[in-house]
């Protein structure tokens, strides 16, 4: 192919593409990048990047990139950018790539942008469906809670142990229509970022023990036992308190569910390195090895589950991995389980 | 005895009404139920309930605007107000409370729940 085809492929590359020299200023670039700058290639050339698109965190990934001659490692969150068009916002997945590696002054960082505000929509669309959805179960939950509750005080009517039996499964599906509703919505919302994150500096200690505060009257009724493990000083740990102990909680929460009347939990965090790990063991039925893979991924389930939708795991995963850290899974079916993940730690 | 005290419950979910009404009844309440925003402010003017239970999707006028209305009326401004909603996101809580409701429920809820509600604000 003639170099004045490749050209014209470069010309017309759907994605933006931008040749930039490690002085940040801009070598070439093709139609789509003309269109999102606004002007043409020859009267961009030569111009800085900086001066045409408004994007710090754009900024300093080309700043990262050209101080250590090398691409910063792009994950979810740092390679998606907002640009401002008008009053539009625009979203764009940042790639670059060095080339012309021989001598420094002939290195060129080439900044590929492609445009995904519609996928950001589509995602919007799901947010604002799972809202809807999750409001429009909240009406006729509340007058069934209401029927069943005002039925089961007796005061309306003498109800028979059936019918009281009834009452009683008919009320813990409700709750547990509610808890999907709930899970979907937040879902959804860590999905498509639409939750803040409020990270502060917070004791593993007293996440845990906030989280074990709702759940010890249910092991007492299992007669499971519970332990908490902190040794030495408490870490601290850089976290958004609700999330983390929203996490704990559900993984705690499956451990009972899964574990057997006499058997034991432990719960622990520790320090290692820039991390601290949190982790919860049980001697529970624990997990098949064919599902350690696809456990955290939403509605899977071991048998069906228990009660629950096959989210609690995956929302965790979601909360885990947007504080930059890991979740993990050992388990022996027969055994028990131990589910762990990571958070950075926090400054004292 | 003292003579049973006033709510007007403000909903204009009609298995919702029923589930409330019954719950209020059987705790010796006497109860008015009002289906819309404009009728809230109407009948809290007029009958002067000891509370209210207010929800914010109404026709006509919306909750938050009831509730303003009422907060900023003298003869009504000191009647508590209890929202009743479907509404779980923390904005339309703050924007409840900058309009001046004491309290926020959110949907669904049992009825212990909305006992225990009703008596911080009326013994
Ligand atoms: N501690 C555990 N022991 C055994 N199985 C577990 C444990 N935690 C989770 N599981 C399995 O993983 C599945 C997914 O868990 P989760 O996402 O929390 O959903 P749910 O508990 O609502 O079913 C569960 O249905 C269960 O089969
Ligand atoms: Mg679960």
């Amino acid at each position: 192919m003639s170099l004045e085809r490749y050209k014209l492929f470069f010309r017309e590359l759907p994605e933006t593409v931008i040749l930039i020299d490690m002085g940040c200023r801009i070598r070439a670039c093709n139609t789509s990048a003309e269109k999102l700058l606004g002007h043409s290639e020859e009267s961009l050339r030569g111009k800085r990047i900086q001066d045409l698109l408004s994007s710090p965190p754009l900024m300093s990934l080309l700043d990262e990139a050209i101080a250590f001659s090398r691409t910063p490692s792009l994950n979810h969150e740092n390679s998606i950018i907002e640009l401002t068009k008008g009053d539009k916002k625009e979203y764009f997945k940042v790639s670059m790539n060095f080339f012309g590696a021989q001598a420094p002054k002939e290195k060129f960082l080439l900044l590929i942008l492609t445009d995904i505000t519609v996928l950001k929509e589509i995602e919007q669309h799901k947010t604002d469906f799972f809202a809807t959805a999750s409001h429009e179960f909240r009406t006729p939950l509340t007058s069934i809670f209401m029927g069943v509750g005002m039925i089961k005080t007796g005061q309306l009517g003498q109800i028979s142990p059936k019918g009281r039996e009834l009452l009683e499964a008919i009320e813990s599906d409700c709750t547990r229509l509610l808890r999907l509703a709930n899970n979907l919505l937040d879902l959804s919302r860590m999905e498509t970022g639409s939750i803040s994150m409020e990270l502060e500096d917070v004791s593993a200690y007293d996440i845990i023990d906030a989280a074990l505060a709702t759940l010890k009257l249910q092991a007492e009724h299992k007669n499971i036992s519970l332990y908490t493990k902190v040794p030495g000083d408490p870490p601290l740990v850089k976290a958004d308190v609700n999330k983390i102990i929203w996490v704990v909680t559900n993984l705690v929460g499956n451990a009972l569910r899964y574990t057997g009347v006499k058997g034991s939990i432990i719960v622990k965090a520790l320090r290692k390195g820039t991390k601290v790990i949190f982790s919860v063991q049980d001697t529970g039925k624990g997990i098949p090895p064919e599902y350690h893979d696809k456990i955290f991924q939403k509605f899977v389930q071991v048998d069906g589950g228990s009660g629950g939708a096959g989210l609690g795991l995956a929302i965790c995963k979601e909360i885990v991995e947007a504080h930059g850290g890991e979740i993990w899974l050992k388990s022996e079916p027969g055994k028990g389980s131990t589910f762990s993940f990571s958070i950075p730690v926090g400054r004292s | 005895m003292g003579m049973p005290k006033k709510i007007l419950l403000v909903e204009d979910e009609k298995n919702i009404i029923l589930g409330v009404k019954t719950c209020l009844e059987v705790a010796n309440y006497d109860v008015l139920v009002v289906e819309d925003g404009e009728e809230a402010i109407e009948t809290a003017i007029r009958e002067k309930p000891d509370l209210i239970l207010l929800d914010l999707m109404l026709p006509k006028l919306d909750g938050y605007a009831v509730c303003q209305d009422l907060k900023s009326r003298e003869g009504t401004n000191n009647i508590p107000i209890v929202v009743l909603t479907a509404k779980v996101e923390e904005e339309s809580r703050k924007r409840a409370m900058e309009v001046g409701a004491d309290s926020y429920m959110t949907k669904p809820f049992r009825p212990e729940e909305l006992w225990q509600e009703i008596k911080k604000f009326i013994h």
